[in-house]
């Protein structure tokens, strides 16, 4: 063994190579950190038609107990939470200036409007008599929405036992701790989809009343439809040409469902936002000759005039 | 010299064992769940107690991973991608002894000597009452890169 030095050299240095390789796989899949982004999350009420969101809340303790419930999850998830509660005062001091000024006001289009959430989550409370036993028991329905493309990110349904207890919240509380967990991880299901495909906006054109265009306008050299034009755009822009064309007519164009990356292209640290889709979008505009202007630009909604 | 290549496909095969992800494939059944804790009742097979009540372990976490328990409110699996991930160092880790700051109580239920019909093998089988607590397996996951945070 002595006359063959080279061969335990040989040996070492291919069972280091080995574990080195092993060290380094190691680094590139588990010690890398996700960067992601929190989404901001509302929980409200769900309400019937004609039904006042507030006059719900305020008047249904079970309500309350099952959105603190559901709240508590999300805290406890590190999810970036919006309060409920403080942006239905908000709503209320808005809806009092808003009557004197003679305006309509509805709660929850103020509500997630003021609160400007990504996604917001309906809770719906169903208290069951059983009359024969004299018992009761609560059913609840969680169901999550973007807001701004109100697309659907989930929902869950959770029962109580049947109890003889006239205690609702106690009862909502035990529906709760059903659901909670797995509505949380069908979101989180959702949101990975949404780091795979690209984050959905809402996009809607419109002519003003003086524009010299309407969609069927030809621009460009050579000259294609207005509508054609924005068409292959988004073809381009949007990730994997993923986009939903609604419908077009002379004077309104909606894409509903417009998927952009979650972060820049450009600048992978930075965030993309609804708002920086917007800003490329008008940019392409503007180098087509065409002006226009945006109306509402959130995260999720964009709507666009153009001039 | 090369009296001793024939140590090379020994050498091999030895770092390719230890880098493939061994099978886990005991029973695991729901047993109980509280608010961040679930309990599973997890089959293990081993030449001895000890061995099988590894077993029991890692198939009990590999199906909290990767499979999700069903009828509990863990039905969906903490991983979803797990072609991606089994072989994930941390993952590896987590099976092969680093369960063990995340189980909550482990109480052997039943033990029997067992031939095993798969491959003949004799050894031990035990059944184990496992406790495991999820959200800090959960958040431990979250911090070394293997599932995202909240969020998007």
């Amino acid at each position: 063994m002595r006359k063959e030095p080279h061969l335990y050299l040989a040996f070492v240095v291919l069972l280091s190579l080995c574990f080195c390789g092993r060290t380094a796989l190691g680094q590139t899949t588990s010690g890398q950190t996700t960067n992601g982004i929190k989404p901001k999350i509302i929980v409200i009420p769900k309400v019937k038609d004609g039904e006042n969101l507030k006059t719900v809340y305020d008047s249904d303790p079970n309500i309350r107990v099952a959105m603190a419930k559901i709240d508590e999850a999300f805290l406890l998830r590190g999810a970036n939470l919006i309060s409920f509660d403080a942006k239905l005062k908000e709503a209320e001091q808005n809806r009092l200036i808003n009557q004197s000024s003679g305006n309509q006001t509805d709660y929850k289009s103020t509500v997630l409007a003021n609160a400007g959430s990504d996604i917001y989550v309906e809770a719906e409370i169903n208290v069951v008599k059983h009359t024969q036993s004299n018992a009761n028991s609560v059913s609840v329905i969680l169901e999550a929405y973007q807001a701004g493309t109100s697309n659907y990110l989930g929902v869950k349904e959770g029962r109580s036992r049947i109890n003889r207890t006239e205690d609702i919240g106690l009862l909502t509380a035990q529906a709760m701790d059903t659901i909670t967990e797995p509505f949380l991880a069908l979101m989180q299901l959702k949101f990975d989809d949404i780091v795979a495909n690209g984050q959905s906006v809402y996009v809607q054109f419109s002519l003003a009343d003086n524009s010299k265009y309407t969609f069927d306008s030809e621009i460009g050299n050579p000259p294609k439809y207005l509508s054609e034009v924005l068409d292959e755009w988004f073809q381009k822009n949007a990730v994997k040409g993923q986009f939903n064309d609604q419908g077009v007519s002379g004077k309104l164009l909606i894409v509903s469902d417009v998927h952009i990356p979650l972060k820049n292209p450009n600048n992978p640290q930075a965030n993309y936002t609804g708002v920086n889709f917007f800003y490329d979008l008008n940019r392409f505009l503007q180098s087509q000759g065409v002006k226009a202007r945006r109306e509402i630009g959130t995260n999720n909604k964009i709507l666009i005039t153009i001039l | 010299m090369y009296k001793y290549l024939f140590l090379l496909p020994l050498l091999f095969g030895t770092v390719s064992l230890a880098a493939q992800t061994p099978e886990y494939g005991g029973y695991v059944k729901y047993a109980a769940s509280t608010p961040g804790t679930i309990t599973v009742i997890s089959n293990g097979f081993g030449k001895k107690m000890r061995e099988s009540g590894k077993d029991a372990n890692a198939g009990a976490f590999y199906a909290v991973l990767f499979r999700g328990i069903a009828d509990s409110r863990y039905q969906l699996p903490l991983v979803s991608d797990e072609a991606g991930k089994k072989n994930d160092p941390i993952v590896t880790g987590l099976l092969t002894g680093g369960y063990g700051s995340f189980v909550i109580e482990d109480i052997l239920v039943s033990q029997e000597a067992q031939t095993r019909k798969v491959d003949g093998s004799k050894g031990i089988l035990t059944v184990h009452k496992i406790t495991i607590d999820y959200d800090a397996l959960r958040k431990y996951l979250e911090q070394n890169g293997v599932i995202r945070k909240f969020g998007y």
